[in-house]
């Protein structure tokens, strides 16, 4: 490639910006997103940009972002759930509450779209609350079925009692999590 | 060999580059030395969902190592070979071997590379 006037000349401190983090965090699942970013940072700024400019590589930059994301999500959705205390209490919470939800008489009287409705409401936070560890992605969920219910209640009436009761100790018990975490790495 | 301790064609690949690199192997490292040796064009992304498999099956470990004003202030992962690693590569480059010897055309000299 013909060498042009930026070349050598790397990346701002800002780089990637922002904007291109937010989208860098959505794109890329949690695990080793870290990593992969400063990885493809440091070989934009060291290798592509004096060899193409940083036109150039700003476009491998995201290109490589890009292509790197179907290989992780492939390996994410293939490994084995790692299950620990706090997961078995979040699943048992699970299996306790989501009936408890669901044959409520008020919700058993519903029309079948509210009854979907309220079994996807309850799915949503038992799969992240088994299968992620990011409390970002727990809030999301928990805050978007509550949502949903809340729609439910206003618009058909269905009782959610059981499902806020579940949603406190749900929060209790991942934040538990969370915290033992956030301790043993700050130990480790 | 059981499933879980034979290698695949990239994850045989992706060892032999730790192995070449040493202890300073990160992602950008293995995949630029893969590229070279091979002229096989590899995502980031498919290097650390690699690692990553590898290091379930305790065949690599890692660490996290320095960061720095190149990458922004992010860590670098350093992955290492460990002893069922290598194991597991021997017996799969010995597999190969076995199975290309008397084949006209694919077998190579002692210390001749193909």
């Amino acid at each position: 490639m013909k060498p042009t006037a930026d070349h050598n000349v790397g990346f701002g401190v800002d780089f990637p910006g922002p904007f291109a983090h937010l989208v860098l965090v959505s794109l890329l699942p949690t695990d080793r997103r870290e990593e992969l970013v400063g990885d493809l940072i440091e070989e934009a700024e060291t290798i592509v940009v004096p060899q193409c400019g940083r036109r150039a590589a700003r476009r491998w930059f995201w290109r490589q972002a890009l292509v790197s994301a179907s290989p992780l999500y492939a390996r994410r959705s293939t490994r084995k759930v790692t299950m620990n205390r706090w997961k078995w209490m979040t699943l048992v919470l699970v299996l306790i509450a989501g009936p408890l939800m669901a044959l409520d008489p008020s919700v058993l009287s519903a029309s079948p779209p509210v009854i979907a409705l309220v079994s996807f409401a309850i799915l949503i936070p038992a799969s992240a609350g088994l299968l992620s560890g990011n409390l970002r992605v727990l809030a999301g969920t928990a805050v978007f079925s509550g949502a949903l219910l809340l729609a439910a209640r206003l618009t058909s009436g269905i009782e959610i009692r059981w499902y806020a009761m579940a949603f406190i100790f749900f929060i209790v018990l991942k934040g538990g999590w969370w915290l033992e975490r956030r301790l043993s790495s700050a130990k480790g | 060999m059981t499933k879980s301790n034979s290698l695949g064609d990239f994850e045989q690949l992706v060892m032999l580059a730790l192995l070449r690199i040493g202890s300073d192997a990160y992602g950008m490292i293995v995949r630029r030395e893969i590229e070279e040796r091979t002229g096989r064009e590899v995502s980031l992304g498919a290097i650390y969902a690699t690692l990553d498999r590898l290091e379930n099956k305790s065949m690599v470990s890692s660490t996290l190592g320095g960061t720095g004003r190149q990458r922004r202030g992010r860590a670098k992962r350093f992955f290492l070979v460990e002893t069922p690693g290598l194991e597991a590569l021997r017996r799969s480059l010995d597999a190969l071997d076995r199975m290309r010897s008397g084949i006209a055309g694919l077998e190579t000299e002692e210390g001749v590379e193909v």
